[in-house]
């Protein structure tokens, strides 16, 4: 008691001549894993409260097949199902149904998928659930009607037709075998809506709400809060567990981490930097849950390969080959959200390289210094001496700026120059779009462990745009073994196409590389339970299994 | 007097006129563009995706058609509909500008309480330590950057009482208490440092008051010196005082962006500062009229406000 | 030159020492008497001495260059070697606070110098012209002052790219209009004078006449505003790097060391946002402590708060 009272007078006498609130604790902080972070097996769930909850931005729209946000999946999910959905209990994997009765019946030739639908599941106003409401979800998503946009309709390219033999069936025929598929079908964007509000306004569902989900609308003020409470026809007896949610939108870092510090806010499920969960650890010490994990995001950094010399791919690959992404992860863990080193897939995740063989790669040896004399090699190989390029990034600071400063403080080693120029996120993009600019940070974030999403960027310029291949490049090969892959429905063998191609992508050609793989920490209040931090902060934000202990 | 006021009103017109086209070309002029944004938050979206929507949007047609459509909605007080939200102009504005003008009114109070008696105590002890002691704090409240006066205080409150300002708004007529409790704070850092630019006003002013002949008659009569410096004093240099008091409080309305940011208040700082990086053109282009709107109105009615409290000024 | 000064004209050289001296004496008695009648002035002053001295000989004074370190990721406490500690990439805080003097210095002098000169030749002109030309300047016053600064500002950056030259164009923007208004109305003041008048009668062209005659008469105002803004430019370019629209790391800055590890390390490492927190304050408040005396000391009648 003495102690905090000391601690809070301090605070006070720091407070009083306007300098920064400085902690007397010493030492680092504890790093306790998470206590309780999930409903240990044999837990009883607790039936009642409320959940808050912190979303970082608001949702540009109601919509999820037409958003790419995770602040429409945040607030809006728990008013929806989908056909398949992640197992809230794994949340990497492991597929499982929702409005779906039972996993798909699929056809020997790989081309017919058999889906049977739940008898029990009802919209909010009331009316029961069809496969003709789930085929009108899926024909909204695979083939928009013209004035409806689905940013994702590429990657339904392999389904032939959506039909519905009756009530409780609906059958996808694919024009070729992908593995993707299901993975597809579980897409966390894919809300089935009814086909009646879709039939009388195909947009109906952009400013509207009325699903099937687990929690029904009370109330969206624009900029604040969005709020729902329980569902009490939901198609899963006994969930949800909570009797309403609140999802308050904040955008400000240090009022996310007030909000949790002084328990108006319970949890923010994209995730905190080291230091916003040792600052919360520090304040919360019996109160505070902590779940980490690696996440299914990672920063590319791309050529503007129409202007020399990166047009030459030693030039990129000398630029690879300075960075030590070892020694690099780790420092960098202690101040941002970017900790393991992979290639093109996630690592720790199911398509991930052995480290043994990732350290074959160029720009991965764990010999920094025999790298970097390389690099300097192949740079007089090509011809280039003293470069010196913009470096654009975008203006976020977690974790685009302190990564951008590592890069720059490597490429030194080998005689580069990058000159930092940051620009807010609209002005960025265009500029990558135009090829304005030389060497660019990017990023890519997916829903899944999903080499077709991981290496959608990869493919040539002319097919995708380059919103996609922002190294506006073009390279038949590279083409032809993503496709390869795509078609592989045996998984080791596509393990080993996977590998390939991050072989040949990163290494050899480097038209684009991932600089360290993004680590997600999610600090959050302990009486938060049945959440699992999973691979990544767009799946299983539907509520229904999250509960609060007393 | 009419025809002054008629006059000043109709020069109000090319002023936010000029506003208004800047805006449209300031913002088409910065690069970047609301669709590509939406549709890649978290990945990328086809080029084609993009197109569409645009076309979708009217943004791919000529820049004077958008002109024209712009001006002429002005005109009727349409707005249009926000690029990003899909939703009415007006309905994104709607509920925040009460919030932002709660917050602004709320400040300037605070500002005008504390800078009048201490501005007017510094004035009739200057050049004392009571009188460095004020100037002192109130350059002080000039010399902080808001955000991190914010910043501090939040951390405070937390540190100290386990307490944070309520996270959602509530009308004040619904909760007066976690109305005040939300908006207080954030009016206190802003308000803290409009108070430094009204007390030095108010200093000066009293000063120059002090100095005049009618103050020292006051005293040779034998008034006692309370009652000069409130009857006399206090009354005479109060016009300036409003003045610098209503302009501020015009820049202040537009300048709340940092401080709703940090505060987490859900007003028109935070929607601007979102519409611009959306590139969301015709909310930001509403956005930057009302704020302009306010400026100028406020200039004009503290005109008015000279000729109805100085005798000594007649409009010709 | 030699020339001149070896012809010993004794009687002209010693006026000449004597005038200097007097000069130099005078302007000594000025200073001092700044000092008694305003303490706080004086005060003000010393602050910004220190500063231009700490961003010019920033190559000097400071023990390690701004961007020179070994990267760990975390940050290391105040110590001997580094007198505030070291920020995650190992770079020596007190060295780059002085740098980033030189930042804060730059924005703050050119934005305000060229924003106020803008302003004054404007505000001059519209005295002067009055009528067509005069209504012109105004109205477009009128558009940049009510013109919310976020907007400029991030159309600025967002326009020319990055950094601090273009953070100073965004800083000097609002400048103008609010100068300008000023000094055209102390302007209008001047217009009327008699030996105004007289310089017309005599053909005097314009441009002498504003110059030689108007510019020296609205030079108070002119120069309080000036270091009224000095102060505000430093802050307004805090603020913007604070938001992440203004200059960029790795560049030292005051901001910017406030917003990316400042506030991240807020618990762990306070000195990381105290420094910074301070210098930018300080630097602030001294122009002005400064800025306020001068302007009681220059004119205690004018109004411009």
């Amino acid at each position: 008691m003495v102690a905090v009272l000391r601690t809070r007078i301090a605070y006070l006498l720091v407070l009083a001549v306007l300098l920064a609130a400085c902690t007397t604790q010493p030492g680092p902080a504890a790093s306790p894993t998470s206590p309780g972070a999930t409903s240990a097996v044999g837990e009883t769930p607790k039936v009642g409260g409320e959940l808050i909850y912190i979303v970082s931005a608001e949702a540009p729209t109601f919509d999820g097949h037409q958003s790419t946000t995770f602040a429409t999946l945040m607030p809006i999910s728990p008013f929806y199902s989908l056909l398949y959905r992640l197992d809230p209990a794994d949340n990497v994997n492991k597929i499982i149904p929702d409005v779906a009765d039972g996993m798909p019946q699929i056809s020997t030739d790989k081309l017919t998928w058999t889906v049977k639908i739940r008898t029990d599941v009802t919209f909010h106003d009331g009316t029961k659930l069809t496969s003709e409401d789930v085929k009108a979800t899926y024909d909204k998503i695979v083939k928009p009607s013209t004035g409806v946009t689905s940013p994702r309709a590429a990657a339904y390219a392999a389904v032939e037709s959506i039909t519905a033999p009756d009530a409780t069936t609906l059958v996808f025929k694919l024009k070729y075998a992908t593995a993707s598929f299901l993975a597809s079908l579980a897409s966390p964007w894919n809300y089935i809506y009814s086909a009646a509000k879709l039939k009388a306004d195909p947009k109906f569902y952009e400013k509207n709400i009325m699903g099937t989900g687990p929690f029904t609308y009370v109330e969206y003020q624009r900029g604040s809060h969005w709020a729902g409470k329980k569902n009490p026809n939901y198609f899963i007896k006994g969930k949800p567990y909570l009797d309403s949610y609140k999802a308050i939108i904040i955008s400000d870092p240090a009022r996310q981490t007030s909000a949790i510090q002084s328990q108006q806010a319970m949890i923010e499920f994209r995730g905190f930097t080291p230091q916003q969960r040792d600052t919360l650890s520090r304040a919360l010490p019996n109160d505070l849950a902590i779940q980490e994990s690696p996440w299914v995001c990672v920063n590319y950094v791309v050529f503007n390969t129409t202007k020399k010399p990166f047009d030459d791919e030693r030039v990129r690959r000398a630029l690879t080959m300075a960075v030590d992404r070892w020694a690099g992860g780790e420092a960098l863990s202690r101040q941002t959200i970017v900790k393991d080193v992979g290639g093109l897939m996630r690592p720790k995740g199911p398509f991930a390289m052995p480290d043994a063989e990732l350290e074959k790669i160029p720009g991965f040896s764990r010999d920094n210094a025999k790298a970097v004399e390389d690099a300097k090699k192949l740079l007089a190989d090509a011809g280039v001496s003293n470069l010196a390029f913009n470096f654009h990034n975008r203006n976020i600071p977690t974790p685009y700026e302190p990564v951008a400063i590592f890069l720059i403080n490597e490429w030194k080693k080998i005689g580069v120059t990058a000159t930092h120029t940051v620009k807010e996120t609209a002005a960025y993009q265009a500029d990558l779009r135009n090829k304005a600019f030389d060497v660019g940070l990017s990023f890519n974030c997916d829903f899944f462990d999903e080499p077709d999403l991981q290496l959608a960027k990869f493919v040539s310029v002319s097919k995708v745009g380059a919103a996609f291949n922002e190294s506006h490049y073009n390279d038949e090969k590279l083409d032809e073994m993503i496709v390869a892959q795509s078609r592989e429905t045996d998984p080791a063998k596509r393990k080993t196409l996977v590998a390939e191609i991050e072989r040949y992508a990163m290494g050899e050609k480097a038209w684009m590389f991932p600089v360290i793989w993004w680590y997600r920490i999610l600090p959050y209040l302990s009486k938060v339970r049945g959440y699992r931090i999973g691979s990544n902060h767009y799946t299983t934000m539907d509520m229904a299994n999250i509960w609060i202990a007393d | 007097m009419t025809a002054y006021v008629i006059g000043r009103l109709l020069l109000m017109i090319p002023t936010l006129l000029g506003v208004a086209s800047l805006t449209f070309v300031i913002m088409r002029v910065v690069p970047g563009d609301v669709v590509a944004l939406r549709y890649s938050q978290s990945g990328s979206a086809p080029q084609e995706v993009i197109d569409r929507e645009r076309a979708l949007l009217g943004l791919d047609r000529p820049l004077h058609e958008q002109y024209l459509d712009f001006m002429t909605g002005m005109l009727r007080l349409d707005f249009g509909r926000s690029l990003w939200t899909d939703q009415p102009v007006a309905a994104e504005i709607g509920s925040r500008l009460g919030i932002s003008l709660e917050l602004a009114v709320i400040a300037a109070l605070i500002a005008t309480a504390l800078a009048v008696p201490l501005g007017v105590i510094a004035a009739v002890k200057q050049d004392t330590w009571v009188d460095y002691v004020i100037r002192v704090f109130s350059i002080g409240g000039l010399a902080m950057p808001s955000f991190w006066l914010g910043i501090m205080m939040i951390l405070f409150l937390v540190v100290v009482f386990r307490w944070a300002p309520p996270l959602i708004f509530r009308p004040i007529w619904e909760d007066p208490a976690a109305n005040l409790g939300q908006l207080i704070w954030p009016a206190l850092a802003v308000g803290y440092r409009y108070s430094a630019v009204a007390t030095r006003m108010t200093r000066s002013s009293v000063l120059e008051v002090l100095r005049e002949d009618y103050v020292r008659t006051a005293r040779a009569k034998g008034l006692r010196e309370t009652l000069v410096i409130v009857r006399h004093a206090l009354r005479n240099s109060l016009l300036p005082v409003i003045t610098v008091i209503s302009l501020e409080f015009a820049f202040l309305f537009g300048g709340l962006v940092v401080t709703e940011q940090v505060f987490n208040v859900n007003g028109l700082g935070k929607l601007i500062v979102d519409a611009v990086a959306h590139r969301d053109y015709p909310l930001v282009q509403a956005l930057v009229l009302i704020f302009a709107f306010v400026f100028v109105f406020v200039n004009f009615v503290v005109d008015l406000l000279y000729g109805v409290l100085d005798p000594r000024i007649r409009y010709t | 030159m030699s020339a001149t000064i070896v012809t010993h004209d004794a009687e002209e050289l010693a006026r000449r020492r004597y005038l200097e001296d007097q000069g130099w004496s005078r302007f000594r008695r000025a200073v001092r008497h700044f000092m008694q009648r305003r303490p706080l002035g004086a005060i003000g002053a010393a602050i910004i001495v220190v500063m231009i001295f700490a961003a010019a000989f920033a190559d000097i004074v400071a023990p390690y260059g701004p961007d020179e370190g070994v990267f760990t990721g975390l940050p290391t406490a105040p110590s001997l070697e580094h007198l505030l500690g070291t920020d995650p990439f190992g770079r020596d805080v007190f060295s780059r606070l002085l740098y980033g003097a030189r930042t804060a210095l730059l924005v703050g002098f050119v934005s305000s110098l060229v924003g106020s000169t803008l302003g004054l030749v404007l505000g001059v002109m519209g005295a002067y012209f009055g009528g067509k030309i005069d209504e012109a300047i105004q109205r477009f016053m009128d558009v940049l002052i009510s013109f919310p600064l976020i907007v400029i500002a991030i159309a600025v950056v967002a326009a020319l790219g990055p950094g601090t030259g273009n953070v100073i164009v965004a800083v000097t923007l609002p400048v103008i209009p609010r100068v300008a208004r000023v000094v055209r109305a102390s302007g209008l003041a001047v217009v009327q004078m008699p030996y105004i008048e007289a310089a017309r009668s005599i053909g005097a062209k314009a441009p002498r006449i504003m110059f030689r005659h108007m510019v020296p008469n609205v030079f108070a105002p002119f120069l309080i505003l000036l270091t009224a803004f000095l102060g505000q430019a430093i802050l307004l370019e805090a603020s913007l790097s604070f938001l992440g629209l203004g200059v960029v790391e790795p560049e030292p800055s005051w901001g910017l060391m406030l917003r990316g590890q400042g506030m991240a390390f807020l618990d762990q490492a306070p000195w990381l946002a105290i420094a910074p927190g301070l210098a930018i304050s300080l630097a602030v408040f001294g122009f002005n402590l400064f800025g306020d005396s001068l302007r009681d000391a220059l004119d205690p009648r004018l109004r411009t708060a």
